[in-house]
């Protein structure tokens, strides 16, 4: 909890896995497998999280105030009632957009050493 | 659906391997995701990523359970860590309170046997807390201490713990271990009195430094006394006759009406000393332990 009052950026780096699941909660609540799913379709199949990577990193990030229990559930007639659902609080955006402008200014860094982006050679 | 059911079990007993804790908050939903993905990958590629995501489940499963009971050994031991220091200043309260209490028996007119085995069980008892006090002491303040400060603190608790048992002894068997007890007196009171004056150069406690000599430096000056008087303590608690004790005269004169105000100011320095340290150490101890969970 004590975590919970340091700002944004002291909690930078986040590690890959923590910001995956921030990208994955951006646009919505999700469920553990649905986290998981967004995340493999986000990196092209590249992050394959498995359930210990992924809920020992909610059970942090949920530590850090960075996401919270969704109280609502959707229908049980169209989803499973005993599936818990997750989503980002205020500080977790904040965090997420903090880590992203660190990624941002290190690919601006990486477009600038012609590392991406200009033809090689 | 065997397949399904064979790979549901084995993932189940599995995570037997996590901390209870962890398995009991997240166990089910773990369970239920891997559950998902193996029917997901059945239906997909058959048997065959069925292997693969069993492959993946393994090696994501052996990475965190050695993490996640790091963690716990970890809080653990910073739980351990933090009581153990909070509890040092306490007991360093509580010695000068036995201590003080000693001291007032002296007071009572006429030198009697009970006072004399009352100031041998208080001192066992003021020495013990003070010994399990310093051994926390040096937790709290092992980094911060250069070598000279480490081998007096370790001086004063290796004494004190020596002295502790000297005091049991003398019970047990009254005369047969006065060496040990003033071996580990001494060696106690003159390893508080070099630490009391770097703690008190250096500022290490977060007030009143100068505490630690007061219990310490002054009856570590009075030392010779203290040898004649214990002998004649150890002799009343053996045969019960106390009219001779003459435990931690300053000067005679000091015995007035009966009463021992030597032994009486000696045992109130020393519970007053520990008293103030205690307090001190316990307000800072607070801070030390929130740092501890930051």
């Amino acid at each position: 909890m004590a975590k919970a009052a340091l700002p944004p950026d002291d909690l930078l780096p986040l590690t890959p896995a923590v910001f995956h699941i921030l990208l994955a909660l951006a646009d919505g609540e999700k469920h553990g497998y649905a986290i998981m799913q967004e995340v493999a379709m986000l990196t092209n199949g590249d992050v394959k999280m498995g359930p210990g990577t992924l809920y020992g990193s909610i059970k942090r990030m949920l530590e850090a105030g960075l996401i919270r229990e969704s109280g609502e559930r959707p229908d049980p007639a169209l989803d499973d009632e005993r599936r818990r659902y997750y989503c980002l609080t205020s500080r977790g955006e904040q965090v997420a957009r903090a880590e992203a402008r660190r990624l941002e200014s290190l690919l601006r860094a990486a477009h600038t050493k012609k590392l991406i982006g200009g033809t090689s050679g | 659906m065997n397949m399904l059911r064979v790979s549901e079990r084995a993932y189940r007993a599995l995570l037997m391997l996590y901390p209870r804790a962890f398995r009991r908050e997240y166990g089910g939903q773990m369970l239920q995701l891997f559950r998902d993905v193996c029917r997901d990958a059945v239906r997909q590629g058959g048997a065959l990523a069925l292997m693969r995501w069993w492959g993946t489940a393994l090696f994501d499963l052996l990475q965190t359970v050695v993490a996640e009971h790091r963690k716990v050994w970890v809080k653990m031991g910073s739980i351990t860590r933090q009581s153990f220091i909070q509890w040092s200043g306490r007991s360093f309260i509580i010695a000068g309170a036995f201590f003080i209490a000693g001291a007032f028996g002296q007071l009572q007119p006429g030198a009697a046997a009970w006072v004399a085995m009352m100031t041998v069980y208080m001192a066992f008892l003021g020495t013990s807390m003070i010994a399990y006090g310093l051994s926390g002491m040096f937790v709290r303040f092992n980094t911060q201490l250069n070598m000279f400060g480490r081998l007096a603190l370790l001086a004063a608790l290796i004494g004190a713990l020596a002295a502790a048992v000297g005091w049991a002894l003398i019970v047990i068997a009254p005369g047969s271990f006065f060496g040990v007890l003033m071996a580990g007196w001494m060696l106690h009171l003159m390893g508080v009195s070099v630490f009391g004056g770097y703690a008190v150069t250096t500022h290490l406690l977060p007030r009143w430094n100068f505490a630690l000599l007061i219990g310490s430096a002054f009856p570590l000056l009075i030392s010779l006394y203290i040898f004649q008087g214990i002998t004649s303590l150890t002799q009343a608690v053996t045969t019960g006759d106390s009219t001779n004790v003459t435990f931690l005269y300053i000067f005679p004169g000091f015995v007035t009406n009966g009463m021992n105000l030597g032994a009486f100011a000696v045992m109130l320095l020393i519970g007053v000393g520990w008293l103030v340290t205690g307090v001190a150490l316990e307000r800072k101890s607070d801070a030390a332990a929130q740092t501890l969970t930051a």
